[in-house]
């Protein structure tokens, strides 16, 4: 059912939602590139001057973290996220309907108590102007803060997923290989799983 | 029992239901801790995620992906392909080693089997088939070979394992080494004895070249050479932690893109956008695990799963036969990474309890995983290699299953000889 194009194009605020998702995908490329950049500089810091730069550890593992949850949303709209499709590749129908709606309210739920969590923290970090252990002392509350954005941002992207199907649209934004390349390629051989796994 | 049951049963409804294995972690997670424990759930599982996902141990990971991905870009298949045919007319079985031969070298230079299955596949799929090559035993070798992708360092499932089994990425890296080319080798023998007593599995084809080619090939597999000395060199001769072995790893895997030609900036953008996404989904798969991991040692649940097995009194290696039963079943119908965070906060403690090393059991757990990577329906090299050829997923599995038999094998012989995966780590003084 992924496979097929969506003849209607989704309305106006879902398509916004995925806009915004595209947007947090584009920037764990572009913090992913960073963290490559701030390792390479790390060895040649060390190699050449025999001296650690410190900082770009700590700034690497927050930039990780703020790739992983900024990515999430856009992945979920590629359905790059793993899950097995036995039952959904079974069902059909008004079935697969409700089994779909069931399954994207869950991850509304999950995703929105996370994102609720992480908020908490982030928000008694700035309160309590809590800093890191080294280089900069950068405020906490920025990193954990971009962790809330990331996980707020999967859970609209859920919220879109749920109008898609009540729509009768495809579940899924994007077939995952939407970026010109067949999914099986490369590590992606998951988002295949999706649409394979079950037969 | 209650919450061990609890979380037993609710990981299979939300799983067996379809909703992501990161969030169907997470749910049950929050699920059971509020039931059965009067914690501040939400500021625990916050304090967690964000331990979990800003851990320097990690880092590695999104930058073997990113390798990976840009790797897949590039003509390397191809030269290996070139620089290995020359050399495989010397073998009985000629060609039909080039599988094994291309995957072993690939896999030292890539983190995952899936990548390390399509990118060498997609080159020499074509070319053994084309040549005539035995259907069943090029998939076989290929969904086979592929799976050392994860066993021969870099490897991401060892990242992920070392940092929830809190043990040393280094170590375990080395660890895997034996084993890896035990497994190659293995494989190797089954193709020249396969195809020395069944002539019809080789085309009729005659390959002559002269050693003065031979030599000449080797100058293909130079690109592949110094990939291999940047990431593994710089480990293990210590100019470089893991992770930045793996950011030479990037740089390396760049330059031989600009080599090549295929260096473009939709190239390289496209390479970021799939690492993030690829990233992104088992980061988040890393996450809930270490909260399913935290949750279940709140619960008890390791201290009493391994009181139940201490009361069967089992022998070590009655334990292990069951743990190879038990993560067999388990491949059937989980994808292998989620076998593996699933179960470790149960079966670590368990074989460390037994008296084994938790090195060791990396390395076990990995073989056992690349396992559920060939077996249906859920085996992402049975898909790989399904989205190559179009054939079956379940014909595919048929033809992998000698090359399962011999993992299954090397999960034994590392078990009575763990010497072969703990000498190599005891060699090397750490910094």
């Amino acid at each position: 059912m992924m496979a097929e194009p969506d003849a209607r194009r989704a309305p106006f605020p879902i398509r916004w939602i995925e806009g915004v998702s595209r947007l947090g995908g584009v920037a764990a490329a572009c913090l992913l590139a960073a963290i490559a950049t701030m390792m390479l500089a790390e060895v040649a810091a060390r190699s050449l001057f025999n001296t650690s730069l410190l900082v770009t550890w700590e700034i690497s593992a927050y930039a990780m973290g703020a790739a992983a949850a900024l990515g999430s949303a856009h992945t979920l709209a590629t359905a790059g996220h793993v899950r097995v499709t036995v039952l959904v590749h079974t069902l059909g129908g008004r079935a697969l309907l409700g089994l779909e709606a069931l399954i994207t309210l869950t991850g509304i739920a999950v995703a929105g108590y996370i994102t609720y969590a992480l908020g908490q923290l982030a928000w008694t970090s700035f309160v309590g102007d809590t800093r890191s252990w080294a280089g900069f002392r950068i405020p906490l509350a920025i990193p954990q803060g971009l962790l809330v954005l990331g996980t707020a941002l999967l859970t609209l992207q859920l919220v879109a997923r749920l109008a898609r199907l009540l729509l009768g649209l495809t579940p899924d934004a994007e077939p995952p290989d939407s970026l010109g390349e067949p999914a099986s390629d490369a590590m992606t051989a998951h988002p295949a799983s999706d649409r394979d796994g079950g037969r | 029992m209650g919450g061990g049951l609890f979380i037993l049963v609710a990981m299979l409804v939300t799983l067996g239901l379809g909703i992501w294995v990161s969030l169907s972690l997470f749910a049950v997670s929050i699920a059971s801790l509020e039931l059965f424990k009067t914690l501040p759930t939400a500021h625990v599982l916050a304090q967690n995620v964000w331990n979990t996902l800003t851990t320097t141990e990690l880092l590695s990971l999104p930058l073997f992906i990113l390798m990976a991905e840009i790797l897949f870009r590039t003509r390397l298949s191809d030269q290996l392909l070139r620089g290995l045919t020359p050399w495989t007319s010397l073998l009985p079985g000629r060609l039909a080693h080039l599988n094994v031969l291309a995957c072993t070298l690939f896999a030292a230079v890539s983190g995952s089997s899936a990548a390390t299955t399509a990118t060498v596949g997609r080159i020499t799929l074509s070319e053994l088939l084309g040549r005539g090559y035995d259907r069943a035993l090029i998939m076989g070798s290929l969904a086979g070979a592929g799976t050392l992708g994860f066993l021969i360092p870099p490897s991401i499932v060892m990242i992920i394992y070392a940092v929830l089994a809190e043990t040393s990425l280094l170590r375990l890296f080395l660890a895997g080494v034996i084993p890896g080319l035990l497994l190659a080798l293995l494989f190797m023998v089954y193709i020249a004895v396969r195809t020395t007593i069944d002539r019809s599995l080789l085309p009729d084809e005659r390959l002559h070249y002269s050693w003065t080619e031979r030599i000449l090939a080797l100058r293909h597999l130079l690109p592949v050479t110094l990939l291999m000395a940047a990431v593994l060199g710089s480990m293990y001769g210590g100019i470089a932690s893991p992770t930045e072995a793996a950011a030479m790893g990037v740089l390396g895997a760049l330059i031989v893109a600009l080599a090549s030609g295929t260096m473009t900036p939709r190239n390289v953008g496209t390479a970021l956008i799939r690492a993030g996404r690829t990233f992104s989904m088992i980061a988040l798969i890393v996450a809930g695990a270490s909260f399913l991991a935290l949750a279940m040692s709140y619960l008890g649940v390791p201290r009493f799963v391994a009181g139940e097995i201490a009361a069967l009194n089992l022998s070590p290696y009655a334990l292990i036969a069951l743990l190879v039963l038990f993560y067999l079943v388990l491949g059937f119908f989980l994808e292998g990474l989620a076998a593996l965070v699933l179960t470790l906060p149960i079966t670590l403690p368990l074989v460390v309890q037994a008296g084994f090393d938790p090195i060791w059991f990396g390395v076990f757990v990995v073989i056992t995983i690349e396992m559920a990577q060939v077996t249906p329906p859920i085996g992402f090299n049975l898909f790989v290699i399904q989205g190559l050829t179009g054939e079956p997923v379940g014909r595919i599995a048929r033809h992998a299953l000698p090359f399962l038999t011999i993992m299954i094998a090397v999960a034994f012989v590392i078990t009575v000889f763990p010497g072969l995966v703990l000498w190599l780590p005891s060699q090397i003084s750490f910094r």
